[in-house]
């Protein structure tokens, strides 16, 4: 009991220290990343920026609360065992997180603007860039605004493939973004879109739930109550890694679903999810219920398939045991 | 150590099959000559192999130290125990052998499995060309010419119709043509008589007669005569010879107007003679090459045969012909070079090659560039000059040919040892006045020397680094890319984005390394339990972790890229190599460490 105890109440520092390094973590990978898509060839780059990190610092909480559950699972995992007190105190981490860490970082992200840098350093000059099929020299620099270059117009008429014409700064700055100079984007492959734009829709979607009121936050907290109870899978395996794996497919599994859903090939799905909603008084002020079903429905199976599994390993010790 | 190497070896060789089995199943097939599907289909597995390895040895490892360590988890009660060291020498041999089967992956099997791949659908394309190339030589007449390309296209394709038909043709035609010449060349050179029907002894006395009686160019036209019909080991050759010789002296000397048709012979080649003297190669490479087309006993005329072929070695140090430059498109070898070359007094030149063909002459390489641009700045960046040429012949020529000021003028290192000439004029073979000149435009009035030659100054070998730069720098040697890497700025590259691939690609073992280590802390860890029974089940996870480890593998691998940055942006070129080893080191000193660290307390 002592020993349960004593698992459950090492669970919260941990989580805690979970929380503040992955934060840390991101927010430097972000600042890192971002800095060095501010770096233009020829000129030196800069590790530390104040403003980035507070943009990370605000990009990064969200995702990393987002993944709590998937992080406090690894760790149980690791750190099994301690009986029913460690996996009551993972479940309250869990409401804690979703009923008051969450919502308190949205209010705090809405006292504080990031103002973006609008800042324009000009690319330097003496560099071949590549700009979609062309290849730019800029004779003259810093350039910020359109100048003239030599331009290399690889599918032109051999006689016309050099020529010196004014090139559009935007053009190249567009067709980089989010990296400042053209070139230091061949080397660096950009963060994959689809996963910031999947984390970014789900921020949007907390915000607003949190701002349409408690019962729309609590609809939302259906994806949280999903992305936890997936720990209960972990219980079906005796091998730790197996149990590894279960987590971390079915945590993609979720995260996935509810990107997914709002995307259109879940269209119909989402017609009838309206269709359902328009029956009830009290379905109508739920936003997708459909969607608030599928992550109830899943988190119960999950639970359920966890308890029979812990039932099963425990009755199993016992006899062995005896 | 056996039980790890078994697993991994096992899973890789059942993903191998897999990847293979996916690579015949799966994919659309691009245009493919009918006997390349069934390779190309190979070579799509092996590349996803080759794609997906990295993931499939960290799973392989993983499960197999997890399952070696779960079973004998002896001897590490305590932290930092003998019974860990020895397990680290495993880690450190699996290490070895991950780092150095997944860098040969990554450095060679998938370059030259892209490069096989981009062959195979070449082949069609090369294959219409060749016939398309021969059949057109066959229309001109070049049979010898046609027979080779079909013989080329035959190696791609030879069941195709239109290759056998070529093939056929061309056959034909050069037995015909050898026939042909059997019959008129033998008997001429058996005979030993000249068209008039005089022996070699009785052309020598002719010769002799003509001579003593001042008769300049009979002595000339029946020693000449002579010449052409003796053998080579004919004893009159000599005589005939000096006597040639001495005519032509006395020819040289005479000024008058020509009267016959030998006269007029006489004179032309005087021309042509006087022309070369006077270094007019190409009009004097014409007079000879007019003479010796003009008849049969003409293109053996021993003095033309001797003038043409030293107007022929001047003219190749300033032009070249067009006929050379025919159907290299499909041969290149480099494509889209661009570079800039700055000079001492600040004014720039942008150079743009099209494309490239190499081709291995007798005793150096020569290249021929096609759509040669210079664009010239001046000091403040200011457009002052441009040059165009649709073929340019390039040559690799010693620097030490040179004096100092001719060096010093062109602004060549003293450490170069070879630089880049470019001969921009071509001209016909046969034809005066076809000629292909470089274009220039200038931005101003200002009238200069248009040149026909251009020495390059750089040195031959850095041309050759960007010619192999133009492919990217993911693509160039390693040797080559640590040679490049402090040139770039020099030629307009970027420094950073070179020295990162460099780091990048140098560093690879290295990184792979650290993640066989933190794979075996991670196997400690999630081992499996002494007493439990491995049941088959799992064996269906396996494939799933690999997925997650390649999603985990590219993650790492983004990171590491973006760290190489940072190194190169703090240390800076020079320094940036040892500063990343170090970091990379001190990162796997650590993860040993913790390796070494683990105990039996870290329970299973």
């Amino acid at each position: 009991m002592i020993k349960s105890l004593k698992k459950s109440l090492l669970l919260i520092p941990a989580y805690i220290a979970i929380l503040l390094f992955n934060c840390v973590l991101g927010v430097l990978i972000y600042m890192l990343y971002f800095n060095t898509a501010g770096l233009i060839a020829g000129k030196s780059v800069q590790l530390f920026d104040r403003h980035i990190l507070f943009e990370g610092f605000f990009i990064v909480v969200p995702i990393v609360l987002l993944l709590s559950g998937t992080l406090l699972s690894c760790y149980r995992i690791r750190h099994s065992g301690g009986g029913i007190l460690p996996v009551i105190t993972y479940a309250l981490l869990g409401a804690v997180t979703w009923s008051l860490l969450y919502p308190a970082f949205i209010e705090l992200k809405k006292n504080y603007h990031v103002i973006s840098d609008t800042k324009i350093n000009g690319l330097t000059e003496g560099y071949f860039r590549s700009v979609d099929d062309e290849i730019v020299y800029f004779p003259r620099g810093p350039v910020s605004a359109d100048t003239d270059a030599v331009v290399i117009n690889m599918n032109e008429v051999q006689n016309d493939a050099v020529s010196i014409r004014k090139i559009n700064y935007h053009r190249i700055a567009d067709g980089s973004a989010p990296f400042k100079d053209s070139l230091i984007c061949e080397t660096i492959p950009t963060m994959p879109g689809w996963i910031m734009e999947g984390f970014a829709a789900i921020e949007t979607r907390a915000e607003n739930a949190w701002h349409s009121g408690y019962i729309h936050w609590l609809c939302f907290m259906s994806f949280g109550l999903a992305l936890f109870s997936v720990y209960s899978l972990t219980f079906c395996s005796e091998w730790r890694l197996i149990n590894i794996i279960y987590l971390l497919l079915m945590e993609a599994g979720v995260l996935s679903f509810n990107l997914l859903y709002f995307s259109d090939y879940f269209l119909s799905l989402r017609k009838f999810s309206n269709l359902i909603g328009s029956t009830s008084a009290f379905l109508t002020h739920l936003e997708e219920p459909l969607l608030i079903s599928i992550n109830v429905f899943f988190s119960l199976v999950f639970i359920g398939i966890g308890v029979t599994a812990g039932l099963t390993k425990n009755r199993k010790n016992k006899r062995r045991s005896v | 150590m056996k039980r790890v190497l078994q697993i991994l070896f096992g899973y890789i060789v059942f993903c191998f099959c897999v990847c293979l089995a996916v690579g015949f199943f799966s994919g659309t097939l691009p245009e493919l000559l009918a006997k390349s599907v069934y390779t190309y289909r190979l070579y799509a597995g092996l590349r996803f192999f080759c794609r997906i390895l990295p993931a499939v040895t960290i799973t392989g490892v993983i499960i197999g130290f997890a399952v070696s360590y779960g079973r004998h988890p002896e001897g590490s009660v305590m932290r930092f125990s003998s019974a860990m060291l020895g397990r680290y020498r495993y880690v450190i041999i699996t290490g070895i052998i991950c780092s150095f089967i997944l860098t040969c992956t990554e450095e060679i099997g998938t370059p030259v499995l892209v490069s096989k791949q981009l062959q195979l659908v070449q082949m069609p394309k090369l294959a219409r060309e060749y016939v398309r190339i021969g059949t057109k030589e066959f229309i001109s007449g070049n049979s010898d010419l046609a027979f080779q390309y079909a013989k080329r296209a035959a190696k791609f394709d030879p069941k195709s119709d239109s290759v056998q038909q070529l093939l056929n043709k061309t056959e034909i035609a050069i037995k015909t043509s050898r026939q042909n010449r059997l019959e008129t060349v033998v008997p001429e050179i058996s005979q030993g008589v000249s068209e008039e029907g005089y022996t070699v002894s009785q052309l020598r006395k002719l010769a002799e007669k003509s001579f003593s009686a001042g008769n300049w160019f009979d002595a000339h036209y029946y020693a000449e005569t002579g010449i052409s019909v003796a053998s080579p080991k004919d004893t009159n050759i000599e005589l005939l010879r000096r006597i040639a010789a001495a005519a032509w002296n006395e020819l040289s000397r005479a000024e008058k107007i020509p009267e016959t048709e030998a006269e007029r012979v006489y004179k032309l080649k005087l021309d042509g003679y006087k022309l070369l003297m006077a270094g007019d190669n190409m009009k004097a490479y014409y007079v000879f090459k007019k003479l010796s087309m003009q008849s049969r006993a003409l293109s053996i005329d021993p003095d033309i045969v001797r003038y043409l072929k030293l107007a022929n070695v001047r003219l190749a140090a300033e032009s070249f012909f067009i006929d050379e430059t025919f159907n290299l498109q499909e041969f290149e070898t480099a494509d889209n070079i661009y570079f800039k070359i700055q000079h001492a007094d600040g004014s720039t030149d942008i150079v743009y090659i099209k494309g490239i063909t190499s081709i291995k002459g007798t005793d150096s390489m020569v290249q021929y560039l096609r759509g040669f641009s210079v664009v010239s700045l001046d000091k403040n960046g200011i457009n002052i000059r441009r040059m165009y040429v649709p073929y340019a012949k390039l040559l690799a020529v010693p620097v030490s040919d040179f004096d100092d000021d001719t060096r010093t003028l062109l602004g060549i290192d003293k450490k170069t040892e070879y630089v880049p000439y470019i001969l921009l004029r071509s001209i016909d073979r046969s034809t005066e006045g076809i000629v292909s000149e470089p274009l220039y435009w200038y931005e101003s009035n200002t009238a200069e020397i248009e040149k026909d030659q251009l020495i390059l100054p750089v040195s031959y070998t850095d041309f050759e680094l960007l010619v192999e730069a133009s492919k990217g720098a993911e693509f160039m040697s390693i040797p080559a890319l640590i040679q490049f890497v402090g040139k770039t700025v020099q030629y307009g590259y970027s420094e950073e984005v070179f020295g990162q691939v460099m780091l990048n690609r140098i560093l690879y073992p290295l990184f792979i390394f650290i993640i066989i280590v933190c794979s075996a802390i991670f196997a400690w860890n999630y081992r499996i339990s002494e007493k439990l029974m491995f049941k088959t089940v799992w064996v269906s996870a396996f494939p799933l972790l690999s997925i997650l480890l390649y999603i985990l593998f590219t993650g790492l691998l983004w990171l590491y890229k973006l760290f190489n940055y940072v190194f190169l942006g703090t240390a800076g070129r020079k320094y940036a190599l040892l500063a990343a080893c170090g970091v990379y080191a001190a990162i796997l000193i650590i993860s040993s460490i913790m390796f070494l660290s683990r105990n039996a307390a870290d329970a299973a």
